[in-house]
């Protein structure tokens, strides 16, 4: 058409080209995202269909490793053990930190001092966590075992004991993440205006009825934060895992990303370590999708 | 129409080329570099083929006396040869002709022994680069755990160091993998230099890629008040066959225990596979059939030698927590310093520490491990190899022949305490720098490492295997799992696995 022809009026064309301006600004990152992070998650998913052993060419092999998945025993232990310690630390955690955080916000003496104290161990480093927890749990001179014997209580063995290696962790999980969460909740609590307080408090509403109708209806967002943040990193949980108890004693304590590091470095099996990788990756995208799904809908940002 | 939408610049172009950029980056990474090296020599002819003077006449008959093979599996694969060249008293130099430009290469490893360990590194290096100021080696230390992890991601980007320290039993996968250099020509002869099990390691196909460099095992380290104290004297150096029997060294633990000096009898470094080395081959048993394509550890000698570790933990012979603390710094030695233990089977790399920490706490000795109808003990150490791509292949075998020489070799083991690998010094007084009355111990207990152990640690599916064995033990050590289901156990996931992934040759 001839109008199509016409030149665009200058507004417009500046316009244009102002629109490449944002996509500069976020070209580097998206680049890295795809080369660092999708680049790699694509490629992991194509390995899992392949027999490789890191330095020899990957042989296709269809779904074998998905099917040898269903019938390893470390790997159904080791999503048994994702999942209790996902359980066993995210809510306790939410829970508690939530308390903590209610009497921080509170204007207590020392409150400042009480705060670094329980955020310290945020700033302390995972593998310097995890080190002193093992001094500290070790059979049988570590020093809570030594606790227990001013009781009369025998040295128990803690991270090499099958049934208490995975609590022992998700303890030094507890002590470790506790803090972040507290300083989480304190944000959303600074959030929520002092006036709705002050109405209810004229209502009458007692303590309890003003943290159950307008405290925690409230703070949903950070709640919805909180618990998908959570169940994120204890899906991904490794470190601690590793260096107290190495997944074991046997594989008594073996979780998803231990078992990856196993089948990957241990025994040189990458592509059975990508199969282990793509159902981590889809348990993850699943338990985030139902999570959002149940409860983004009663958030009120 | 608008003006923004009908923009020649959609938001899908942009992403698309964004795309488009990083498949082009990660295609560019993976190519490796763009120096990607192809040999350059100075010289285009291949490098001589000689062996240096002292070490051309390696092959040797007689069998050190003090060994004892009883059975064909557990036959000392030391006694296959006896040194008759003398040192050299100066490395002799290379015959092969070298690059004259300054270049710069990289020998990747770690250090295990401390100090004096780095500083007989150092003194190696500022002796080749005495020989030969324009080839300078950096020997880059990278942490022992993450060592050949690290190599692994170097290689698969193309970008490994020109030499590093390797591990035995992914020598053969390696070289079959065609990722390490081939030394057959460039070092002839070399294959007969050293301990013949540790020369087996190193072999791919009648091929050398690798050296043995460094080995060690460990032997039984006691207090000598606490043995005093139940009236039991130690075996001498000399008196290979009167080492405790497993029924002997048990009943010295509950004597030790009932005596109640020291809270447990023994500490250990046993945990990471080194037992299998000592009690199950000792026992007769092995842990795969001949044509390596099965599990032979659920056997009556390999419950055997199972029920014996079992006891260390049932009997409270031993702290159940070393067993799982090999990656923790000092915990297998730390409780015998403390006087927490009256004994402890640990390495004779361990020496310089225990000497810094007991001091003149108590008088302490070394004697035999353990053992059931032979002596047997494990092999440890790691070889030096040479990566396939580098760009100097023959600067490289230079500096192996110079780190691999008497002299050096002797200067190394001295300073470190580590056992000599080569037949010759193997033969020699050594002059350890820290307790070298010990030493004579772990030199005869290195005798025995035995043939079948040597096949089993140049498997290319060990990796997998010993991780299934190490789990299924520490079920046994931690969980009360018995010997017999533990030996079936590893029998029925180890076969799986061997079935899986068999042996390169058995492909």
């Amino acid at each position: 058409m001839a109008s199509s022809a016409l030149p665009l009026p200058r507004r417009h064309r500046r316009l244009q080209q102002r629109q490449w301006i944002p996509y500069v600004f976020i070209a580097p990152n998206i680049l890295l995202f795809m080369v660092f992070v999708l680049g790699p998650v694509v490629f992991s998913f194509a390995m899992s269909f392949t027999k490789w052993e890191a330095l020899s060419p990957g042989v296709f092999i269809g779904l074998k490793n998905y099917v040898d998945l269903l019938s390893d025993d470390v790997f159904i232990t080791a999503v048994r053990n994702t999942i209790l310690y996902s359980i066993g630390t995210v809510l306790p955690i939410l829970a508690v930190s939530l308390g903590v955080a209610l009497m921080l916000d509170a204007r207590l003496r020392g409150r400042t001092v009480f705060r670094v104290v329980i955020y310290l161990p945020v700033v302390i480093s995972w593998v310097a966590g995890s080190v002193i927890w093992r001094l500290i749990f070790i059979h049988p001179y570590g020093v809570l075992n030594n606790m227990l014997s001013w009781f009369g209580i025998p040295p128990q063995l803690w991270t090499n004991d099958p049934y208490l290696a995975l609590p022992s962790i998700m303890f030094l999980t507890f002590w470790k993440n506790l803090g972040f969460n507290t300083i989480i909740w304190l944000a959303g609590l600074q959030t929520i205006p002092a006036s709705l307080y002050e109405a209810a408090m004229i209502d009458g509403a007692n303590r309890r009825q003003v943290f159950w109708r307008i405290t925690l209806p409230l703070l949903a967002p950070t709640t919805l934060f909180g618990l998908v943040t959570g169940v994120i990193g204890s899906f991904e949980v490794f470190v601690p895992v590793y260096l107290m108890t190495g997944g074991g004693p046997g594989y008594a304590s073996m979780v998803l990303v231990m078992a990856i590091y196993r089948s990957a470095f241990q025994m040189y099996q990458m592509g059975y370590a990508s199969a282990i990788a793509a159902v981590l990756f889809f348990m993850i995208l699943v338990v985030s999708w139902l999570q959002i799904k149940l409860f983004g809908r009663e958030v009120q940002y | 129409m608008s003006a923004l939408s009908s923009s020649r610049f959609s938001r899908r172009s942009v992403l698309v080329g964004l795309a488009g950029s990083a498949a082009a980056v990660l295609l560019a990474a993976c190519g490796g570099p763009a120096s990607t090296p192809e040999p350059t020599k100075p010289a285009a002819a291949p490098a001589p083929t000689q062996a240096p003077a002292a070490t051309q006449a390696p092959a040797a008959t007689q069998a050190p006396a003090a060994t004892k093979p009883a059975a064909e599996a557990t036959k000392p694969a030391a006694e296959a040869a006896k040194p008759t060249a003398a040192l050299a008293p100066t490395v002799a130099a290379t015959t092969r002709p070298l690059t004259k430009e300054k270049i710069h290469l990289v020998f990747q490893g770690h250090v295990a022994g401390g100090q004096d360990e780095q500083n007989a590194y150092d003194n190696t290096l500022d002796a080749w680069h005495k020989e030969h100021p324009n080839i300078e080696i950096e020997y880059a230390v990278v942490a022992d755990p993450e060592r050949i992890q690290k190599v692994t991601a170097q290689v698969a980007a193309n970008q490994a160091p020109d030499m590093w320290r390797h591990n035995h039993n992914v020598v053969r996968l390696w070289a079959s993998q065609g990722h390490l250099l081939d030394l057959s020509d460039r070092l002839k002869g070399y294959d007969k230099l050293f301990l013949a099990a540790l020369a087996q390691c190193c072999t791919f196909k009648g091929k050398l890629y690798a050296l043995p460099h460094t080995t060690d095992t460990s032997a039984l380290f006691y207090r000598t008040d606490a043995l005093d104290a139940i009236g039991v004297k130690a075996p001498a150096a000399n008196e290979m066959e009167k080492s405790w029997t497993f029924e002997q060294f048990g009943d010295i633990c509950d004597k030790l225990l009932k005596l109640g000096k020291q809270q447990y009898a023994f500490t250990h470094n046993q945990g990471g596979g080194r037992w299998l080395a000592h009690f199950l081959y000792g026992a007769g048993g092995k842990i795969v059939t001949d044509d390596h394509t099965k599990i032979a550890i659920n056997s009556p000698e390999g419950i055997r030698a199972l029920q014996f570790v079992k006891n260390w933990t049932d009997k409270k012979w031993a702290p159940v927590s070393v067993w799982t603390m090999a990656s923790m710094r000092n915990a297998d030695t730390d409780p015998f310093c403390q006087g927490t233990t009256s004994m402890g089977l640990l390495g004779q790399w361990n020496i310089t520490y225990l000497s810094d920490q007991i001091k003149n706490s108590f008088q302490w000795n070394v004697t035999f491990a353990p053992r059931d109808k032979v002596q047997s003990t494990s092999m440890g150490g790691t070889p030096i190899v040479i990566w396939a791509k580098t760009k100097y292949p023959d600067e490289c075998a230079a500096f192996f022949e110079f780190f691999e020489s008497p002299p050096m070799l002797r200067m190394f083991d001295e300073m470190a305490n580590y056992l000599p690998v080569r037949l010759d010094l193997a033969a020699q007084k050594i002059n350890y720098k820290t307790r070298p009355d010990l030493m004579a111990w772990f030199q005869e207990q290195i005798k025995t490492i035995p043939t079948a152990w040597a096949d089993w640690v140049g498997l290319t599916y060990n990796s997998g295997v010993s991780t299934i064995i190490n789990e299924e033990t520490t079920k046994m050590m931690s969980a009360g799992q018995s010997a017999e289901d533990t030996a079936k156990n590893i029998e029925t996931r180890g076969n799986k696995f061997i079935a899986d992934n068999p042996d390169v040759e058995k492909k």
